[in-house]
């Protein structure tokens, strides 16, 4: 039987950030899993995923953190204020709480699409990774931009904001959330090939698409650290999605789930 | 404002947030937001957040939680049926909220479904003061196919003469044969639907929520039907009334509105300000006229 999580705020109260704990099915692990979520509507699409994950992981017998970053989910601010950076260093702060929290010793950090590229980032800013999971990674802001907003542009008028920001490069809302310019800049310049070391001596590419578009990321980050794990599971996109037409991709999370317990590997 | 990470219900498995004015919110019913869907508590593009937040400002108590097996909050292993265990488990945040915030009058608020938990939680408990019923969908079970089947189309129907009529994308998909015609026909009732209004009308369980909209608006409960242009919960709601939503709407302790330029989750910023600004003027004037 699944057991209950605990869910607590940690940080500062002005800005606290919203967190659930899935204990280890084990008594005591030194193991610990950070998920970071993906942004936006992705991030509403993917929640149940998230909760499939995290449980699983906690089975395997990890202490896992699933985290709202500042302006977003349950977590304070206003999803207007949040930055690229900020959520970086939000990923920063969650692996410490889980050093300090629940003794964890060895720290893991997962992402499915801009969730990846923020474990990535925060990987690289704040160290002390064992193991990380780029789960269909963004790797191109501007090629993110992109496909969202021709997501928008595909959904029925009344989903649609106005003609005049529909036709601008840079919308001022996407697909229900606000895009600053903040943000839509730091999105712009987000390019994961600027990547020259991989911040975790263990690390797995999870690739969904059909034609295996992770492939190029997994080339240049096998050359700028080697020793990448790569797993090509085919499956529908989650992350567009209606939250009611979902199916929750099993294979994947059992394959990412037996790498991260294969600690030898 | 604080928010503050609360479990509650029997096992403590049910996960939710409360957002507490920065003054003692007791005087004030509570206001409770309930999962729209299996949308987890933050609601589609993080309303409820921003709900509860300007809803604290104006000084009120606010519950957001998951129902089980939604969002963080676990399955139940009893299998007591949907209908009764989202009933059961909003009563729990009720409780929850009168042990912990000395609150005894409540305000229920959700979308889709979350308006359907709401009306059957209203309707078994007196606690409940007023429900706001937005885009609220499936008061009519799903097993009622035929009823389902007609409400569609109907829906159809209302986007071919309110909008396709008058879309010059939509004439062109007609006159390059993009349209199934037998489709296009039957949705604006030249063919039948084979579903005749009067035997629509006696279905049982739609005459059992008609009513029960009716025991509530003339008994001690307020009730706010917000939907967006277009919802399909309007054809339903009309469907229930049979046709008499005016009649309804027309009570005291009703009050009927339609945002335009919405759909169903509140998708653009614009909608989702004016959502908040109908949602928060309504139960503003409940905390000062309920009993």
């Amino acid at each position: 039987m699944a057991a209950n999580v605990e869910a607590f705020f940690f940080g500062d109260r002005a800005t606290q950030l919203f967190a659930c704990h899935h204990p280890p099915s084990a008594s005591a692990s030194e193991y610990g899993a950070v998920l970071c979520y993906p942004m936006g509507h992705e991030y509403v699409r993917t929640h149940r995923l998230y909760r499939f994950l995290a449980r699983r992981l906690a089975d395997a017998g990890f202490h896992v953190l699933r985290f709202d970053y500042f302006g977003t989910g349950d977590s304070a601010g206003e999803f207007e204020e949040a930055r690229l950076e900020r959520w970086v260093d939000d990923t920063g702060a969650a692996f410490g709480e889980l050093r300090r929290r629940f003794l964890v010793r060895h720290v893991y950090a997962a992402g499915l699409r801009l969730g990846a590229a923020v474990a990535l980032l925060a990987g690289i800013k704040h160290g002390g990774l064992d193991g990380l999971v780029l789960w269909d990674p963004v790797t191109s802001g501007p090629g993110y931009l992109e496909d969202v907003i021709a997501h928008q542009n595909q959904q029925p008028q009344a989903s649609r904001p106005s003609s005049i920001d529909r036709d601008s490069r840079a919308p001022r809302e996407i697909m229900g959330f606000p895009m600053t310019e903040a943000m839509y800049g730091d999105l712009a310049a987000l390019d994961l090939f600027d990547v020259t070391k991989v911040p975790a001596p263990r690390t797995l590419l999870v690739d969904s698409s059909d034609e295996s578009i992770q492939e190029k990321l997994r080339a240049h980050l096998e050359g700028a650290s080697g020793g990448i794990g790569y797993e090509h599971i085919p499956h529908q996109k989650t992350w567009t999605q209606d939250p009611y037409k979902t199916v929750v991709p099993s294979k994947i999370i059992d394959s990412v789930a037996r790498w991260m317990s294969d600690r030898e590997r | 404002m604080r928010e503050e990470a609360v479990h509650f219900g029997a096992s403590k498995s049910l996960v939710g947030v409360v957002t507490d004015p920065a003054e003692d919110g007791s005087s004030r019913p509570a206001v409770i937001l309930l999962n729209s869907g299996i949308i987890h508590r933050v609601g589609p593009n993080r309303l409820y957040v921003t709900l509860a937040r300007r809803l604290a400002q104006a000084g009120f108590v606010v519950l957001r939680f998951d129902l089980s097996g939604i969002g963080d909050s676990i399955i139940r292993r009893d299998n007591v049926p949907f209908e009764r265990s989202s009933v059961q488990e909003t009563q729990e945040a009720m409780a929850y909220l009168a042990a912990t915030r000395g609150v005894d009058r409540f305000l229920l608020a959700g979308i889709c479904t979350g308006a359907v938990v709401a009306y059957h939680t209203a309707r078994a408990d007196q606690r409940v003061v007023g429900a706001l019923l937005i885009n609220g969908q499936g008061y009519i079970p799903e097993s009622e196919e035929d009823i389902h089947a007609y409400l569609v189309n109907r829906q159809r129907r209302r986007y071919y003469l309110d909008r396709a009529l008058y879309s010059l994308e939509s004439w062109r998909k007609l006159v390059t044969g993009r349209v199934k015609f037998g489709d296009l026909l039957r949705v604006l009732g030249v063919k039948r639907d084979g579903l005749r209004r009067s035997q629509r009308s006696r279905n049982p369980k739609t005459e059992e929520i008609a009513s029960g909209f009716g025991s509530l608006a003339d008994g001690r409960t307020n009730l706010f039907f917000l939907y967006s242009a277009g919802d399909l919960g309007i054809e339903e709601l009309n469907v229930i009334l049979d046709g008499r939503v005016a009649e309804l709407a027309a009570r005291e302790t009703v009050r009927y509105s339609i945002v335009g330029q919405a759909d169903h989750m509140f998708t653009t910023l614009a909608s989702q300000e004016e959502f908040v600004r109908r949602a928060g003027e309504w139960l503003g004037q409940m905390a000062g006229t309920v009993r």
